[in-house]
């Protein structure tokens, strides 16, 4: 039935779980190690910049009413929208598997250091294609139940971190290698914000499609800052430089963090809540991948098509030998290709909309 | 393909004996007909099967009775059927031949049926009311004699609350009905009475309130009810069991109340209520996980009162699932999790215990299943012995002989303590089962096992229906309500119904 269906608040959950975990994995490092202590401006100088095409984009869905794959179709023309849909799709499955990965390496030689990591990410990927296999609904209404207790977690984090020692002059000098730097930076790595165009495709299960313009914008707004603000801590906790070596610093946040003398490991208990959210990350990114893909090629059932993709994604995972190499295939291919691809699809699609305009209107 | 088909269906049944029953009217001649009601009843060998014959004086003809022993008033009978049918005399002008006319006349019974057909007899016969067929009319009556004995009104067995009524329904149907128009009285309270098309043709009361209700709702459960094909459904409890869209799955989607308070409150949201003879309860449909968690006592006690208990209750919720799984991933994989000082003394009494964590939980997890299902069946002279069986030899002497380690006892104590505090049974046992679920994940892949468990089921109860409601609404999906879910609100804010039921009406409001 119609009331239902996904409402804003659920489709907010989704970004703010999918964007807003990316500090705590190996994102923060691909920023810092060319920003510095400007790592900071990236995210909201990033949000500014993509904020046009973004705009661009849910506009165009509010008047098309249609998801994302079917706007790129309907306005690009049968051959050239099956193409650039298909690019999509392998751009979401290829960095999916390796953030797949990532997860799993850091899980593994953090905190499970006799498992292997094949077992881990099967493990992973079975538990996420379980919950991908419920469908949309299932995701996003698990994301809005398990939201608060993931924030209110990190915020317990933030306000345990703030009982270590710390020093804000650690932000200084305030544009760290320079401001040509920053904005560069920012650019490329615009792509961190990538999923509030990706989740696009989903509009078809919300209840109202107008309202997706509204979840993009104000979720890019809330991951933005909340983004801005870790790599503060991150900052004004460890010193950019020795960040620059430290690949996880939200791991190394959760094991300096203490509360008095009785628990001084807490790690474990933010590994739950971290888990949770993962769990839901790439349960959503598994969807999106195969609607994309169904949606492309017009196949009927999403969920017959989960089960080969999320086989390709494995076996995509299995394939960098390490978390470093990972990180730096992850960030050189998919980071700022995924940057360029945000520019230019909206613009692209947003000046075919005038092309065919009549259409619209007839 | 369709081979594989060929097997999963189910083997049709026998459709012949349904439209077997053909519409027999009753014959004008005075012995055929009693012959044929006697013989419908087996009344040579039925001892319970009683006929009466008599002259009613007015019409000056033959008349007979028949009621079965047990389900009628055998006094309303003699005083209000025989007495004035062979006593009284109907002095009118009025056509004497109209014998329906006469009969309501003499007759001082509230409800009197006129029937034409053998069926109709019979299943009047079957719930207790009084057939009188007269010579030479096609026609029978049935008088409303009913008298079934019942347990007098008690405190509900299983929702006892400190501040609220105590009236629990019984198992009858009529006392339950009453106890409900006692608490509503309201002219759109309505009772709808839908008989299953099987031998015994049991009867389903639906109760709601017509406009408040969402009528897809009503129509949908009386499709389930019709669809129902079994001989006879003694009691609610086996209703409940026909009624619910996935028998396996561990979770409830149809709340069983004992309260005749809870059910108003529930058709006061636009919920259906299920009656039927013999069940000293009501089903409650449709319900979300809410209606679960909830107890009558949250919203009788005062606000902060009523959310502390509700706090408590959430944390026995967590605490039951979650402890034992806890325990055997803090020691086996978090080790770190725990203070120092606790780890290290949790392993200086586990050194003597021979056996892993996941063994240890699992003898005592079973040993205390085995005491509470003990508990249950246990005559009530020797219950005591329980205690001393429980207390001592688990507790006590399985520490002393290195079984367990202590602090297994207080594990597996505030486990079963917690799950006692979950107020719906069905619910305390789905908690009771997924916690060995929970258990294993645990004892495979430590914390990442609980989590994985964790959020797999509370993914499992978003697509959750009951009746086409999702299970965890009003949460998510999100509809608008008075955010009567995990805390309650003040009263005087809780004035609107819960939209995910889709209620005609959805304030509070007077009309």
């Amino acid at each position: 039935m119609e009331q239902y269906k996904l409402s804003t608040r659920e489709m907010i959950a989704l970004i703010m779980l999918t964007i807003g975990t990316k500090f705590t994995d190996v994102t923060p490092d691909l920023v810092f190690s060319n920003t510095y202590m400007a790592a900071w401006m990236v995210p909201l100088i990033s949000a500014v910049m993509i904020f046009l095409p973004l705009y661009l984009l849910v506009k165009l869905i509010d008047k098309y009413q249609l998801s994302l794959v079917a706007l790129i179709n309907k306005l690009t023309g049968k051959y050239v929208g099956v193409f650039i849909n298909v690019l999509l799709c392998l751009f979401s499955l290829v960095s999916t598997a390796l953030l797949l990965n990532n997860y799993a390496v850091i899980l593994v030689s953090l905190y499970f250091p006799q498992t292997p990591k094949i077992v881990m990410l099967v493990t992973l990927a079975i538990v996420c294609f379980l919950m991908a296999f419920g469908g949309a609904y299932m995701i996003g209404r698990t994301a809005w139940i398990v939201l608060p207790y993931v924030k209110i977690a990190l915020l317990a984090l933030l306000i345990l971190a703030l009982a270590e020692e710390f020093d804000f002059s650690y932000l200084f000098p305030l544009f760290g290698k320079g401001m040509d730097v920053v904005i560069k930076e920012s650019f490329l790595n615009a792509s961190i914000f990538l999923e509030c165009l990706f989740l696009a495709s989903l509009v078809p299960f919300m209840k109202k499609t107008e309202k997706y313009s509204k979840v993009a914008l104000i979720g890019l707004g809330i991951v933005a800052v909340e983004m801005s603000l870790f790599f503060v801590f991150y900052i004004i906790l460890f010193d950019a430089y020795s960040l620059v070596n430290m690949i996880l610093p939200f791991q190394h946040l959760t094991r300096a963090v203490e509360l008095g003398r009785f628990i001084t490991n807490f790690e474990g208990y933010f590994l739950a809540f971290w888990l949770v959210a993962s769990i839901v990350k790439y349960a959503t990114y598994l969807f999106v991948t195969t609607v994309i893909f169904t949606e492309t090629f017009q196949l009927k059932s999403t969920k017959l098509y989960l089960i080969p993709i999320t086989l390709l994604i494995v076996i995509l995972g299995m394939l960098p030998e390490n978390l470093i190499k990972s990180a730096f295939i992850y960030r050189d291919t998919i980071l700022h290709t995924g940057s360029i691809i945000f520019f230019i699809l909206p613009l692209l699609l947003w000046i075919l909309s005038f092309r065919k305009k009549v259409s619209v209107s007839s | 393909m369709n081979l594989l088909k060929k097997f999963l269906k189910q083997p049709e049944r026998a459709e012949a004996k349904s439209s077997k029953t053909e519409v027999k009217n009753l014959p004008a001649h005075f012995n055929e007909k009693k012959e044929m009601i006697s013989q419908e009843f087996e009344s040579e060998i039925n001892k319970d099967f009683m006929t009466r014959e008599f002259k009613v004086k007015t019409l000056d003809i033959n008349a007979n009775a028949f009621f079965i022993n047990g389900l009628v008033d055998p006094k309303e009978i003699e005083q209000f059927l025989v007495e004035p049918l062979t006593i009284k005399e109907w002095k009118t002008n009025e056509d004497i031949e109209d014998v329906e006319l006469v009969i309501q006349n003499i007759v001082p019974i509230k409800n009197i049926k006129l029937v034409t057909t053998i069926s109709e007899c019979v299943q009047g016969i079957n719930n207790g009311q009084t057939l009188l067929i007269i010579d030479q009319h096609e026609i029978g009556f049935l008088f409303d004699t009913t008298k079934i004995e019942h347990r007098s009104i008690d405190k509900p067995q299983n929702e006892q609350v400190l501040k609220g009524t105590n009236e629990g329904f019984v198992e009858s149907v009529s006392v339950n009905k009453a106890l409900i128009r006692k608490q509503l009285r309201y002219e759109k309270l309505v009772t709808e009475e839908i008989t299953l098309k099987n031998r015994a043709s049991n009867t389903v009361s639906l109760m709601y309130v017509s406009n408040l209700v969402n009528n897809d709702v009503v129509v949908e459960i009386k499709n389930r009810l019709n669809s129902i094909e079994v001989d006879a459904i003694q009691n609610i409890a086996l209703l409940e069991q026909y009624l619910e869209e996935k028998p396996h799955s561990l979770v409830p989607t149809i709340l069983y109340t004992e309260r005749p308070d809870r059910a108003v409150s529930y058709i006061l949201e636009g919920h259906v209520i299920l009656l039927t003879e013999n069940s000293p309860a009501s089903l409650v449909a449709p319900v979300t996980f809410w209606s679960f968690f909830h107890t009558a006592e949250d919203s009788y006690q005062r606000w902060a009162y009523g959310n502390f208990i509700r706090l408590i209750r959430l944390l026995a919720f967590f605490i039951a699932i979650v402890t034992p799984a806890f325990y055997v991933a803090a020691t086996n994989f978090h080790i770190e999790m725990l203070p120092t000082d606790f780890a290290l003394a949790i392993a200086a009494k586990r050194e003597s215990v021979p056996f892993p964590a996941l063994i240890e939980v699992l003898m005592m997890e079973i040993a205390f299943e085995l005491l509470r299902e003990a508990g249950v069946r246990v005559p009530a002279p020797i219950g005591p012995t329980i205690g001393i069986v429980g207390a001592l030899i688990l507790g006590q002497a399985a520490v002393e002989a290195n079984i367990i380690s202590p602090v297994m006892v207080i594990v597996v104590a505030i486990t079963g303590l917690s799950s006692f505090a979950i107020p719906d049974i069905s619910f305390s046992f789905m908690i009771r089962i997924i916690r060995f679920a929970f258990l294993f994940a645990a004892a495979v892949f430590g914390l990442l096992g609980i989590v994985i468990c964790l959020t797999l089921s509370i993914a499992y109860l978003t697509v959750l229906n009951s009746f086409g409601v999702p299970f965890l609404s009003p949460m998510a999906p999100y509809n608008a309500s008075a955010k009567d879910l995990i805390f309650r609100r003040t009263i005087r804010k809780q004035w609107m119904r819960p939209t995910n039921m889709n209620p005609q009406d959805i304030t509070r409001e007077k009309v």
